[in-house]
């Protein structure tokens, strides 16, 4: 209860610093609640406390709150320095706050009501965020987009919650489970339709392929620091999501693994292939983040005991990259330029620890030991060899290797590129520690998983 | 712990590099590889008289959730390997002396980086620990032949990097492969070997190709082989020192070491094809060779000949092959490093490598021109130098495998010969022409370089012993055991 308080209190607290004017204690006062925030997780671990039959804090939720925490402090960081001269830094950082709380409760709901309440906290204000810069039409376009598209998924998703309430008549996915079980076959049809319009819902918010379409339009016309929160904080929501509601009904209702397998091969397969022919980064960004996305969802599919870490550890090696990858891409980028890898033309002239951090972030995801995105794919591919399905880990490795070459596209470019008329790049001291801080991390949980998984999960 | 400092050596030298100037830079990368080798030494040294000694072992829990450790061991073949890197790493930095290098902190720190990951390659006893530092290997070597290399090399460097990447991944299948029919969950090699060979027939000539492929994309055989010339020549010297001298012989280490003890059936069913391909590329390279006119190239073509000759000699999986592997592996491990410093030294006076235009350097470098003869003849393996003990031994490997396929690999010899000297011929002697008049005598560094470079070549030509002592018993107990678990199988069939 204490952390979904916090962050409430936070976007609160945020907007009322705005009123009494004291705008420059806001970054400061986020970063303090965000690292309590991880302070409260650490304390109420293995407590399993149950918020009124709503949401049960036992360790996965906790684990995955901890790691968003620690991404949106790196994310305020880097937001700082875009917000100070650009509208209201207080109405942003409230709504990304407000929105954390979605993360928050999709991490943890046990009722579904709950589901639905934590993906509209999450999305609402991101729809805001997307079209925040006003004067660019793509970013219109985008958040008109995202809205629309976002609000049929939102339909589908209450749709199949309906029908699995008419099926079994209980919103808690504890008691689903249960009297899906005693009642198999009952009402199996309004059943397997209510999930399988839920799974659509979630897969549109996760964008698996095929309801991907929007995510790299909407990632291109939004602003970059939000791109960068869609790619990550969002991701990790509709991640935990998922998995809460079907690491349950996979294991009870396991005609749904086909379908699952089918969408996280195709997402694997089409994001990678559609990621390689991009020459706008924040558009191959987006479709590399649908590949990993295609990873995730195969990994929950092979469900077994260690799937929570898996899970966890994918979102961790894959959000820190990308986190990274954006902040470097904000910060190379000029303001009314179209984001192409030619900006990046030797960027190692003009600011080596840009480029070296963005190799690290692109190294790891392209799954080059000994960084993180390494193990976390080795990972995933495990339990799916394990399960037996060897077809579906070699064409996942097949694309990764296509992953390896648009990344590398990028790092070619970073260090043979010739940088014409452009000058060296200067970056505030506090933004190159952190940049090297996360690489220092990349490589620490690319070097020893267990060390990180023991510390998190004990 | 020995084996624990080899590998962190390097990486402590890394650190100091960053923190101190460029200048500097250079000097620090020479200690720390010469602190490496100084090391290294040493426990060649004890090795010989104490080769079950604690002090080689490094046993820790990595990855307790899969069973991996961070479990590396000296033993008596890969000290072998061991020793080449030590040697020329210190060689490789010093090469560099006297030449305007942009940035060399990431430069030298690159070095020492690759160094320490080949060392972890050739230690490693886990075999997920090993794939790691394979792959580590990689990113050094791929950053300094992207940022460093001659015009045009992105498209190339890329290539080998695909390629190269391409077959690891088949070997990490591979491997999670044998650890899920490992009952104990682990990827200890010796484990690997008891599961690896109680696998049905088809299961082992699949991991056999999974590996296969790894393997022989880095050392390179034919027809894998194709990212190799261009690779060389785009490399910036030191870059192709490293590819050629040390990083091929992680294919060939992993053949003795990882591929045929674990899957002793897949290599018998596979031996002729694989043997086959190898003097393939052994013919191809050779042939290659002899109509190249740039030096580099037709380098990096005998090398893949050389190369070619010691996977076949590892494939006949005999006394004689796997032992005359070894050795070669060390002796072309030298000689190429000495003849691709031979062809820098030529490129930077003459600016060019077509050996047609050149000409009549014996007369105006005299010191160079015998110092480049002896480099030259081991690569020759002329009798007294490195090179032929190695040769001899593996050709004799494989005519005991097969007396046609010796004929045919012995053509390397006779080929190598011929384009070598030939070689020789075009650049030392001959009238000195209007290119070659400004060649002038090389620098101090250059002939204390290659004196010691002929120093070793005489060395490790005259006393095979040292070397070939220290591996034979760990030799033969892997050619056994492979042996022993081919009777194994053909007797329950029956």
């Amino acid at each position: 209860m204490k952390e979904l308080l916090l962050l409430s209190g936070l976007g609160i607290l945020s907007l009322i610093a705005e009123i009494l004017n004291v705008r420059k204690l806001i970054y400061p006062m986020v970063i303090v609640g965000l690292f309590l925030n991880i302070g409260f997780c650490v304390y109420d671990f293995g407590d399993n406390e149950n918020i009124y039959g709503m949401m049960v804090l036992d360790k996965i939720p906790l684990a995955f709150t901890i790691l968003f925490s620690f991404i949106a402090i790196l994310w305020f960081t880097m937001a700082k320095n875009y917000f100070k001269d650009e509208t209201n830094l207080s109405d942003h950082f409230s709504l990304i706050l407000f929105s954390l709380v979605g993360v928050f409760i999709l991490t943890s709901y046990t009722h579904l009501v709950m589901l639905f309440l934590g993906i509209e906290i999450l999305s609402i204000p991101v729809y805001v965020l997307a079209g925040s810069d006003k004067r660019n039409l793509y970013s219109n376009e985008a958040a008109f987009k995202y809205f629309l598209l976002g609000a049929f998924a939102s339909g589908f998703l209450l749709l199949g919650i309906t029908f699995v309430y008419g099926a079994l008549g209980s919103f808690n996915i504890v008691q689903i489970a249960s009297t899906a079980i005693s009642q198999y076959g009952i009402s199996q049809q309004l059943l397997v339709i209510g999930f399988l319009l839920i799974m659509f819902a979630m897969a549109f918010k996760m964008s698996a392929v095929p309801f991907h379409f929007w995510a790299p339009d909407v990632y291109t016309g939004a602003p970059t620091v939000i791109t960068a929160y869609m790619s990550t904080i969002v991701k990790i929501g509709a991640v935990a999501g998922f998995y809460r509601l079907f690491s349950i009904v996979i294991s009870f209702y396991n005609e749904y693994t086909g379908i699952l397998l089918l969408i996280a091969v195709l997402t694997i397969v089409i994001g990678n292939i559609i990621a390689a022919s991009q020459s706008n980064i924040k558009r191959l960004l987006a479709y590399s983040s649908i590949g990993h996305v295609g990873f995730i969802i195969l990994g929950i599919t092979v469900l077994s005991a260690s799937t929570p870490y898996i899970t966890w550890y994918y979102l961790l090696a894959y959000s820190l990259s990308s986190i990274a990858a954006f902040w470097v891409l904000f910060l190379v980028s000029d303001e009314n330029d179209e984001e192409d890898i030619s900006d990046f033309n030797g960027l190692i002239k003009r600011n080596p620890i840009l480029a070296g951090t963005m190799t690290i972030a692109l190294l790891s995801m392209a799954g080059i030991p000994p960084l993180a995105g390494f193990f976390a794919k080795y990972f995933v591919l495990l339990n799916v060899i394990e399960k037996g399905y060897i077809l579906i880990a070699i064409v996942a490795i097949l694309a990764s290797l296509i992953g390896v070459y648009y990344y590398f596209k990028i790092i070619i470019a970073m260090f043979t590129g010739t940088a014409e008329n452009k000058s060296v790049i200067e970056i505030p001291l506090l933004t190159k520690l952190v940049l090297i801080l996360i690489s220092i991390i990349l490589i620490l949980v690319g070097v020893l998983p267990d060390f990180i998984l023991s510390l998190i999960f004990r | 712990m020995f084996v624990l400092l080899l590998l962190l050596l390097p990486v402590v030298f890394v650190l100091l590099t960053l923190l101190f100037n460029e200048k500097q830079a250079k000097n620090i990368a020479l200690l720390g590889s010469l602190a490496t080798l100084v090391v290294c030494l040493y426990a060649f040294h004890q090795f010989s008289s104490n080769p079950t000694c604690s002090c080689f072992i490094y046993h820790t829990d990595w990855v307790k959730a899969l069973g991996a450790d961070f479990y590396i061991k000296m033993d008596g073949i890969n000290i072998i390997l061991v020793l080449l890197t030590t040697i020329l790493v210190p060689f490789i930095v010093q090469s560099t002396h006297g030449h305007e290098i942009k940035n060399p902190k990431a430069y030298f720190s690159l070095i020492l980086i690759m160094q320490s990951a080949l060392l972890g390659v050739f230690l490693a006893k886990d075999a997920l620990l090993f794939y790691v530092f394979w792959e580590l290997a990689l990113i050094p070597i791929y950053l300094i032949c992207l940022v460093y290399g001659a015009e045009g090399r992105q498209k190339i460097t890329f290539k080998f990097f695909i390629f190269t990447l391409f077959g690891s991944l088949f070997m990490l299948l591979a491997i999670i492969f044998l650890w899920l029919h490992n009952p104990g969950r682990n990827f200890n090699i010796y484990d690997f070997y008891t599961v690896g060979a109680q696998l049905t027939s088809q299961q082992q000539l699949m991991i056999f190709i999974a590996f296969y492929l790894a393997f022989a994309i880095k050392i390179p055989i034919f027809p894998l082989h194709t990212w190799q010339p261009d690779t060389y020549v785009n490399a910036p010297t030191q870059g192709t020192m490293l590819l050629s001298g040390i990083m091929l012989k992680m294919g060939a280490f992993g053949l003795i070491v990882w591929l045929i003890p674990i899957v002793p059936l897949g290599w018998h069913l596979a031996s002729k094809y694989v043997i086959t391909l190898s003097i393939i590329s052994v013919v191809y390279g050779s042939l290659m060779a002899l109509t190249q006119h740039n030096f580099k190239r037709m380098l990096a073509y005998s090398s893949l000949g050389h190369v070619g000759l010691i996977a076949a000699g590892i494939f006949s999986w005999n006394l004689q092959g796997v032992q005359g592997a070894l050795y070669q592996m060390l002796s072309h491990g030298i000689n190429v490093v000495a003849l691709f410093f031979v062809c820098d030294i030529i490129l930077r006076r003459m600016k060019t490598d077509t050996m047609q235009k050149l000409g009549g350097i014996r007369s105006v470098s005299r010191v160079f021109s015998v110092l480049f003869l002896i480099a030259l003849l081991g690569s020759v393996a002329m009798p007294l130098t490195n090179g032929f003990v190695g040769e001899f031994l593996l050709l004799s490997g494989i005519f005991q495998y097969n007396a046609m396929m010796s004929v045919f690999a012995g053509l390397t010899v006779i080929f190598g010969a011929i384009y070598m000297l030939r070689a020789y011929q075009n650049m030392m002697h001959g009238e000195t022409n209007s290119i070659t008049e400004s060649f002038g005598e090389i620098s101090k560094n250059e002939k204390i370089l290659l004196s010691c470079f002929a120093g070793l070549i005489i060395f490790f030509g005259l006393f095979p012993n040292v070397i070939l002592h220290v591996s034979e018993a760990p030799v033969k107990k892997l050619i056994e055991q492979v042996n022993n678990a081919i009777t194994i199988i053909k007797h329950s069939n029956i």
